[in-house]
């Protein structure tokens, strides 16, 4: 029989049954204090499955002196961050108490809460769905006195992957053009100040608007001072000018101000941008909460474009087969624009297989609504136009013309 | 005829753009542009105003816990030796390098002590000025950060936190090293344990290069000795009584030394007010042994 180790003598910890369904979330809080150990910013207390390693990396990513914009006890910053390879960290971070050294200003007090991949995507990797949980069970305001240690927590995490309800939320005209907007350049910058008058309410329609697998790339921080040492892609900004221009002029930052959200043509938006509209303006909050939700887990950031072409037309063509089929007196009646002409049709067919998505957009609207006789022929010329072009053209597989005529099939109904 | 002409081509003056910026404390390249270096955080300024310089500035560290004082003695050395100085004379070098002074002074000049240092190196305040001493015939070009005391244990605790430190004690040519004497007046030993990581890290980090003692000036300055008169007497006394430990790792690692005695507010009330706290108010400024631990530096540099 082989020798005990030292490891085998050792007491055994009480295993502890988990809840089925709950997801294990672990704890720290990051402020500044004098303890034993240190004086000034530090974790002041953690949870058990904090490892040396995570208290390293919330250290680097926790805010400090001064860090909050707006000096205001009631604020409150939302963050979320990936910790390492395969954690993720959300905080809430608050003004507390005094400066423990009495120089003034007050401490900056921030509660995270980190999970690791398997367990987020219990959550459907929406870090505001943590937060709801870890708000339901905890209160995060700063205590008269730190605690020394924390104690992991069981979550429960529930609702499916997109939340329609959220999106129904988004109805004012105003409110839909901000988000399509912020989508686009939230998409198209590496790393995108905001400004101006937003809240919280955006971030969270935006992460249940995106594909569950995409979410954790979108890193967040708002109403923080803005600090390359902490690299969040979407950084929020209050509107304190001084901190904006400072901002600004760090390299490779884009801006986007809410208050006067710059509009970006359709021929230049990112196709998911222009999703989200779609998902937004047709009022079917079930249906777009259905097609994102099922979306596959393996899809990346590059496969955005292409999935969000596909889920606009699904979209569109679910409401032509409604139309069809509604009986002809409750549809609206169709008059042919004046300018639609057979040959204008047919150039708008050759600029959308090079990828025009402004001419994609015109066929789409020509086609959508309830099926006239007139329309119907010049649709069978388009079609004929359509085969005779794709047949001399080879696109690469997940290429601008190989998507372009995957829609263009679907708005003229053959195949090539 | 066309008579034959040098006409210069404008697009090419981008071409200076297009050539990276070392930064002068990390020494990764940058755009020419930037602000911040992309890898430490320190201001490219530095970089800028070295290159418009014959002489490679010096670095001189300001070292000492969270709360030990470091960012009052650097403002009040600062404006120290930038008034009328018989002995040493500093001249900026920039404007950035002014703003330490400038909030140090504007606090204490309405009895508070300056806000903490944040942690992130983008918002430290960063000194590059021209000192001269009397007795040398070259004046020097120094850069001396105000660092977070926090930032810099966890530099020594795990290296390569902060690159801008990491960086920086490896390339400094003397160092100021603060330890709080109010907190050692009241027993704690946080700041001798502190002190003690600091002069391993620094003389580990020399001895990588020759064996033996390290040769860098070290200056060990008991801040706020304002409230032990004791320490102003005999500060080398007041090292071996009160932090043995420390004493004793100076020696043994370090030819180049000294002890020092520095105080700034003459004396110290507290304000308690409510929702705010207790803040500590400077009731008079009395600086004492600012000036003497850097023109001893200077010289041995």
């Amino acid at each position: 029989m082989a020798p005990l180790s030292p490891k085998d003598l050792q007491v055994a910890p009480a295993q502890q049954k988990q809840p089925s369904g709950t997801v294990s979330v672990e704890q720290a809080i990051f402020t500044s204090a004098r303890t034993s150990s240190k004086d000034g910013y530090q974790l002041v207390a953690w949870s058990p499955g904090i490892g040396s390693d995570d208290a390293r990396q919330l250290a680097v990513w926790g805010p400090a002196h001064d860090s909050m914009i707006v000096e205001d006890p009631t604020d409150v910053s939302l963050n979320f961050h990936p910790l390492g390879d395969h954690k993720y960290c959300i905080s809430r971070t608050v003004l507390g108490a005094a400066e423990y050294s009495g120089r003034g200003g007050r401490q900056v007090y921030t509660h995270c809460f980190v999970l690791d991949a398997a367990s987020f995507t219990k959550f459907q990797n929406d870090p505001f769905r943590v937060l709801s949980a870890a708000l339901a069970i905890h209160d995060l305001r700063p205590g008269a006195k730190l605690p020394s240690d924390l104690p992991s927590l069981k979550m429960l995490p529930s609702g499916p992957p997109v939340d329609a309800g959220l999106i129904r939320f988004f109805d004012s005209p105003v409110q839909q053009q901000s988000l399509v907007a912020w989508t686009h350049h939230a998409l198209m910058s590496k790393k995108l100040m905001f400004t101006g008058g937003y809240n919280d309410r955006f971030l969270t329609v935006f992460f249940n608007l995106l594909p569950v697998s995409i979410r954790p790339e979108f890193s967040f921080s708002t109403r923080l001072r803005y600090s390359p040492r902490r690299n969040f892609r979407l950084i929020g900004l209050a509107n304190d000018m001084e901190e904006q221009k400072r901002a600004a002029r760090q390299e490779g930052c884009s801006v986007f101000q809410f208050d006067s959200p710059a509009r970006t043509p359709e021929a230049s938006r990112h196709p998911w941008a222009t999703w989200v509209q779609v998902a937004l303006c047709h009022r079917e909050p079930d249906e777009a909460a259905r097609l994102i939700g099922e979306v596959p887990l393996t899809t990346r950031l590059e496969d955005l474009s292409a999935i969000g072409n596909r889920l606009r037309v699904a979209m569109s063509g679910k409401r032509i087969k409604e139309a069809a089929a509604a009986p002809a007196a409750s549809s609206p009646l169709v008059v042919p624009e004046d300018n639609t002409d057979r040959g204008e049709l047919l150039v708008l067919v050759e600029r959308a297989l090079e990828g025009d998505v402004t001419a994609l957009e015109r066929l789409n609207a020509t086609w959508c609504a309830q099926p006239d006789r007139q329309l119907e022929a010049l649709r069978q010329d388009c079609a004929r136009h359509f085969l005779g072009l794709s047949r001399d053209k080879r696109f690469e597989p997940g290429s601008k013309g190989a998507v372009a005529v995957e829609i263009l099939s679907l708005i003229l109904r053959v195949s090539p | 005829m066309t008579k034959r002409v040098l006409v210069a081509m404008d697009s090419y003056r981008l071409a200076e753009c297009a050539v990276p910026l070392a930064c002068y404390i990390c020494g990764v390249d940058n755009n020419y542009n930037t602000e911040l270096c992309r890898h430490c955080a320190a201001p490219l300024a530095l970089s800028h105003q070295a290159r418009t310089q014959g002489v490679r500035p010096q670095m001189v560290a300001v070292l000492g816990t969270a709360a030990a004082g470091k960012t009052v003695y650097l403002g009040m050395l600062l404006d120290m030796l930038t008034r009328q100085n018989s002995r040493v004379q500093v001249l900026a070098r920039g404007a950035f390098s002014i703003t330490l002074q400038q909030r140090t002074m504007m606090a204490l000049s309405t009895c508070r002590f300056p806000e903490k240092t944040p942690n992130e190196p983008d918002r430290w305040n960063w000194v590059h000025c021209q000192a001269k001493v009397n007795s040398k015939k070259n004046a020097m070009e120094l850069i001396m950060p105000d660092m977070a005391g926090e930032a810099i244990l966890e530099e020594i605790d795990h290296p390569n936190a902060y690159p801008a430190i990491h960086s920086f004690l490896e390339k400094c040519s003397a160092v100021i090293l603060l330890a709080d004497t109010d907190r050692i007046e009241r027993g704690g030993a946080e700041q001798n344990y502190f002190l003690m990581k600091l002069i391993t890290y620094l003389s580990e980090q020399d001895n990588r290069q020759n064996r033996g003692k390290s040769t860098r000036p070290v200056a060990i300055v008991f801040s706020k000795a304002d409230r032990c008169e004791p320490c102003f007497d005999n500060p080398e006394l007041y090292a071996r009584e009160k932090t043995p430990n420390l004493w004793q790792q100076v020696q043994q690692r370090f030819t180049n030394y000294g002890f020092f005695a520095s105080g700034v507010a003459g004396s110290v009330g507290f304000r308690e007010e409510p929702g705010e706290g207790t803040s500590a108010v400077p009731l008079r400024i009395e600086p004492r042994g600012i000036v003497e631990p850097f023109e001893w530096l200077v010289r041995k540099v």
